[in-house]
């Protein structure tokens, strides 16, 4: 061997000796330093069962004409012919030209229960847990994969990611898992405002006595001398989400605030309804405050009213068309926010479909109603994708069957820059890259 | 001095210091016992060990504010309102406080000139327990020296401490 390649050979090898510790699991030299295509995501569970029949395939006439394009416009019915306040998006846009509709997307496996659907949507793994409710799922939510691994550390805090359900049972637990290395440290805030911003929260939390910043420094005093003398060192973080004390006071506030919005008249009873706004459009609303104040990078909500179908189809189609109206309302909130607007991306699918076969009762119009036993049908639902023309597709329409419920979370990871981050093995889904650039 | 004399005056020191041996040589030892008086002294926390369910926490916070029991229904409207949030020291800390806007609640309205009594009483009625005299001092100690602390303040203090979640 000549003197020069044995100087040339030996230099490759010492680097390569250096360079080889340093390769991380996933194969790349440094980790990511940010490939981020938006700042914020809002990700909206249009949950309680909807049939593809009645909405991407309009048999009842379309019945989400704020959303959707018309195949078949909307015609009043009986029982179906609220007149409902104009659409919420300018210029007689639907939502579906802000994005990507893919109308033959899938909940593949598990059971189609709502638990267990919410879970496949929000771990990115389909899952069994119908039987096993109000447990904390058993993988990490999205939640906790965008605070453990997001590429900017300040923006981790509880306050950048939220859920909001539209009920409890067991949709509280949704915020974090139990998942080894993750769990509440890295879970999201949670509210479910109907429970929360009612009379009755009015009454247990809506008065509280408040003490001057002054004041609490003494009282900060004397805690924390109780606290280092108590040698169990209980906190009351340790059976939820954590947030710091100064997140703390901003959370105070908010609930405050949305207290005395509710004692004014919360602003939902404006929106033009002749009745009662509906569950899913105070959820809506709610999830609107909480953009407004604290401009979430990610936040996830859901809606579940047109669950009445195992009773009310009539309902069911009623409350459908205002739950659409609800999500233009959120999309054109999302736009008029600073911070917001041209900066999200808002994910719109449902958590599993309902059967083809009707069950035996028959509402007060003579309509069948629809249960969710995981037949075929019921694993039928659509995903629709909204944001800025640089990320996401526009007025496009993916009509073969394409997509599926646990492609949902490394879609949002993606989005967000922290999917090559996330430890292999955990998500089997893959990006929609039909929607996404 | 004869011979005789003599050995009579060796004999008299010889039996001089044969005694003075044995009167010196040993003594008695006396015993001394070394004790301490009995005194009951425990950590805090340490027998607190159980964490109060959520339903425990909101009731005996009601009962040591109000002096009375929660009703049921009341009881039931709480913890709802305590799972609809997620970060529950917030909601804790709301709990109490809006207790202790309620009319007829049994917090103090000024504290006793005697601080240490205040002290005494105030961790009898929260934490169940006597302070030990570090706590005593330090606390009533601060409030002699602060006198804008409020008997409120120092009830809200101790009802929002770790220890205040235990049993």
């Amino acid at each position: 061997m000549k003197r020069r390649d044995f100087i040339k050979k030996a230099g490759i090898a010492t680097a390569g000796a250096f360079v080889l510790p340093y390769i991380l699991p996933s194969g790349r030299l440094f980790a990511a330093t940010g490939n981020r295509k938006v700042n914020h995501v809002v990700l909206v569970l249009f949950a309680g069962g909807l049939r593809n029949i009645e909405t991407v395939k309009q048999n009842q006439s379309n019945l989400m004409s704020t959303m959707l394009s018309d195949i078949t416009p909307f015609s009043a019915q009986a029982g179906i012919g609220e007149v409902l306040p104009a659409s919420p998006l300018p210029n007689g846009k639907r939502l579906q030209e802000y994005g990507t509709l893919m109308k033959e997307f899938r909940f593949k496996e598990g059971p189609t229960g709502h638990f267990n659907g919410h879970i496949t949507s929000l771990t990115g793994r389909y899952s069994q847990a119908e039987i096993n409710l109000r447990t904390n799922p058993d993988f990490p939510t999205i939640f906790e994969y965008y605070r453990k691994h997001n590429d900017d550390a300040s923006k981790s805090s509880a306050l950048n990611s939220w859920w909001i359900s539209n009920a409890l049972g067991p949709y509280p637990a949704l915020n974090y898992s139990s998942y080894p290395g993750y769990g509440a440290a890295y879970g999201a805030n949670y509210i479910q405002p109907s429970s929360m911003i009612s009379l009755d929260g009015y009454n247990a939390l809506g008065n509280p006595k408040n003490f001057t910043q002054q004041q609490m420094v003494q009282v900060e005093k004397i805690r924390s001398f109780c606290d280092a003398n108590f040698a169990n060192q209980y906190a009351a973080e340790s059976v939820g989400v954590v947030n710091s004390v100064s997140e703390r006071a901003q959370l105070d506030a908010f609930i405050s605030d949305l207290f005395q919005d509710a004692v004014q008249g919360a602003g939902y009873n404006n929106w033009g309804f002749s009745s009662y706004a509906s569950n899913d459009l105070v959820n809506l609303y709610y999830t609107e405050k909480v953009i407004q104040k604290f401009k979430p990078e990610l936040t996830v909500l859901n809606m579940q009213d047109v669950d009445i179908c195992h009773t009310d189809f009539t309902q069911y189609c009623n409350l459908l068309r205002r739950a659409d109206w609800g999500v233009s309302h959120l999309w054109n909130t999302i736009e008029n926010t600073s911070g917001m607007a041209g900066d999200t991306v808002m994910i719109v699918v449902p958590e599993h479909g309902r059967n083809f076969d009707s069950n035996t009762v028959i509402d007060a119009y003579g309509r069948p109603a629809f249960d969710h036993n995981s037949d075929a049908t019921s694993r039928e639902i659509f995903c629709l994708i909204a944001g800025p023309s640089s990320v996401v597709n526009q007025n496009k329409v993916v009509t073969q069957e394409y997509g599926e419920s646990i492609d949902v979370l490394p879609t949002i990871a993606d989005l967000l820059g922290f999917k090559d981050r996330i430890p292999g093995g955990l998500l089997d889904g893959k990006v929609l890259s039909e929607a996404i650039k | 001095m004869n011979m005789q004399e003599l050995n009579k005056y060796k004999f008299n020191i010889g039996l001089l210091l044969v005694l003075m041996l044995f009167a010196f040589s040993c003594k008695r030892e006396t015993k001394y016992v070394y004790d301490v008086n009995t005194e009951t002294i425990s950590e805090a926390g340490v027998l607190k060990p159980n964490v109060k369910s959520n339903t425990e926490f909101i009731s005996i916070a009601y009962t040591d504010v109000m002096g009375a029991t929660i009703s049921s229904s009341n009881l039931d409207q709480l913890k709802v309102q305590y799972i609809s949030f997620g970060d529950k020291g917030v909601v804790e800390d709301l709990i109490i406080r809006n207790y202790l806007t309620k009319s007829g609640n049994q917090i103090p309205t000024s504290i006793d000139t005697d601080k240490k009594v205040f002290v005494t009483n105030a961790y009898k009625k929260i934490f169940n327990r006597v302070p030990n005299e570090y706590e005593i001092f330090y606390l009533s100690d601060l409030l002699s020296k602060d006198p804008n602390i409020t008997a409120e303040m120092f009830y809200y203090s101790l009802m929002t401490s770790n220890e205040y979640r235990q049993f």
